[in-house]
């Protein structure tokens, strides 16, 4: 009987690991190449530079300053966005 | 493992089991009447009990089955609706970027061809001839970050 007894909880030990549900992963995902580029960095001028030339490199890089604005922007409106989808799905 | 076993099969085990389970204990009861089984009384008694032990087990673990796999479901079915969102949010954010640069590029090329087309000719040539200073100047401002990446650069 005790025998029986010790064999039925080794039974019932082993298959209670069986019952483990497969656990469903959720992944962040991945953000568009675009706003994951490195922002350009800021042009310099020589040292016989013109007038037009200046104006060409402040305008250079008064561009190149909003495009890096623009992806900053965007990668953290991004985050905002995904991290509210990320959260709806655990509630 | 019981992941990989349909739902019907492990019903009908578990239901066959506390079935036997139940039939066995209450013959336990009675076998003593019973010609030829009489003397089998004790072993019935402990397989009926033994089997309804495990059966109402199995029909609990069963449940509990049933509710991880409806929860699975429900978590797999609000993951997929989230990776839609996730895939149109990227798309809007996407389309915004590249849009951004392209309004960005164009007002910079229409200012470019203003600057040679009106500008370029009200420049006398004194003008034209940029103090050091101030082409100093204008390259250490566009050079500001690299003291920030000189103190990481010393730090890693």
């Amino acid at each position: 009987m005790n025998r029986l007894t010790a064999w039925f909880v080794v039974l019932v030990s082993t298959l209670t690991g069986c019952a483990t549900p497969v656990p469903v992963k959720q992944t962040w995902p991945q953000a568009p190449s675009e706003i994951q580029e490195p922002c350009a960095p800021l042009k310099q001028l020589d040292s016989k530079a013109t007038m037009r030339d200046l104006m060409m490199t402040v305008i250079d890089n008064y561009a190149a300053y909003y495009h890096c604005s623009s992806k900053t922007q965007t990668w953290q409106d991004w985050y905002r966005a995904q991290q509210k989808i990320f959260q709806e799905v655990n509630k | 493992m019981l992941q990989f076993l349909p739902d019907s099969l492990i019903l009908w085990f578990c239901n066959i089991l506390l079935l036997l389970g139940v039939v066995l204990t209450v013959l336990g009861f009675f076998v003593h009447k019973i010609p030829f089984l009489y003397q089998y009384q004790l072993p019935f008694k402990i397989a009926g009990v033994v089997l309804l032990v495990a059966g109402v087990y199995f029909r609990g673990g069963y449940a509990v089955e049933m509710v991880w796999r409806e929860r699975v479901t429900e978590l797999e079915k609000n993951l997929d609706v989230a990776r839609q969102e996730s895939a149109k949010v990227n798309t809007v954010f996407k389309d915004r970027v590249i849009y951004r640069d392209k309004v960005i590029r164009e007002q910079g090329q229409t200012l470019v061809e203003y600057v040679d087309r009106e500008v370029v000719r009200t420049i006398t040539p004194e003008c034209n001839n940029l103090p050091m200073e101030l082409i100093e100047v204008h390259n250490r401002a566009a050079k500001l970050n690299e003291a920030v990446q000189q103190l990481e650069s010393k730090t890693k």
